[in-house]
């Protein structure tokens, strides 16, 4: 069964997806994409409220896992083990699912626009801010995805 | 099938609904051990919050687990449902909102232990607590029962 990978963040909206599509290819690694390749990324600042908790499908990496991206709110420390222990219940291995917090590398002008995109409603004005923070902090969401994909690998060759 | 009793707090309400469905607690069980035995939970489960306890099996050898999952139930509902797709699994998992049974008293309890851990007066109003809460989660679990009277298990 393929490996499962979810990136999580607040909103699944903003920071999870950017992680998510580094990941998958759908934005570079070597440079600062423009502001409009964020627009034209799947899913991006597109989640609903009463859509959080629920996983989305990304694609598949070259290592063969699963990569989807969540919304947990600000709720992780309760929703990691209400999700794990419900996976151990139906005994799908731990080993097979992995969670990463993309939260860790968010910009306070990401989270002031996702707020006034996906609250408010503004979503004129708060896309364009969210597009800003993550642009800021672009380097560190890469960096995070590179680290993500180092512990995969050794992870695939410890398992083999 | 699988069956969730799950509310704010979890080893109030949704332990006590969860050992009355099995019957690890009967209904009339007012004994020192047994309250000793759940007390023990809810001093320690709120540095677990949000993990899944395997309580037991009932009688129609169903799986019974309790949970305690703050304001986030709906979310993480919808997450749990939503991983038995990724994962394949077919299951049915029936979820028992024990949370209105709760009442204010373990909000209050919960935050005295986080901040001051046991002491003899929660224990007391604890005690308090379940001796009124065994026959509202009685009430509760019997409904469901009915409800599930016939339900096949897959």
């Amino acid at each position: 069964m393929p490996l499962k990978l979810f990136y999580y963040c607040y909103g699944g909206a903003h920071t999870s997806v950017t992680c998510a599509s580094i990941h998958l290819g759908f934005l570079p690694r070597d440079r600062l994409p423009a502001s409009s390749a964020f627009l034209s990324v799947p899913f991006y600042d597109k989640m609903d409220n009463d859509k959080l908790g629920i996983p989305m499908y990304m694609g598949r990496d070259k290592l063969g896992w699963d990569i989807y991206f969540m919304g947990l709110k600000n709720s992780k420390a309760l929703s990691l083990p209400a999700l794990r222990s419900f996976l151990n219940a139906f005994g799908v291995p731990q080993r097979q699912v992995f969670f990463v917090n993309a939260l860790a590398e968010l910009h306070p002008i990401t989270s002031i626009g996702g707020f006034t995109s996906r609250k408010l409603g503004g979503v004129f004005i708060g896309r364009p801010m969210t597009i800003w923070g993550v642009r800021k902090s672009y380097a560190k969401f890469v960096d995070l995805v590179e680290r993500v994909e180092r512990t995969l690998a050794l992870y695939a060759s410890d398992c083999t | 099938m699988k069956i969730v009793y799950y509310s704010g707090r979890g080893a109030f309400s949704a332990y006590l609904s969860a050992a009355l469905h099995t019957g690890h607690l009967l209904a009339g069980d007012a004994g020192e051990a047994s309250i000793l035995q759940q007390y023990a939970w809810v001093c320690r489960y709120g540095k677990h919050m949000g993990n899944l306890v395997f309580m037991g099996m009932d009688e129609a050898g169903r799986e019974v687990y309790w949970a305690g999952y703050q304001r986030h139930s709906g979310m993480i509902r919808r997450a749990q449902e939503h991983l038995k797709a990724v994962f394949g699994l077919s299951e049915r998992v029936v979820y028992v909102d024990a949370g209105d049974l709760e009442g204010w008293i373990p909000l209050f309890l919960a935050f005295y232990l986080k901040h001051r851990g046991p002491d003899p007066g929660v224990y007391s109003w604890f005690a308090r607590w379940r001796e009124k809460g065994i026959a509202r989660c009685a009430k509760r679990v019997s409904e469901v029962k009915a409800s599930l009277k016939g339900a096949k298990c897959p």
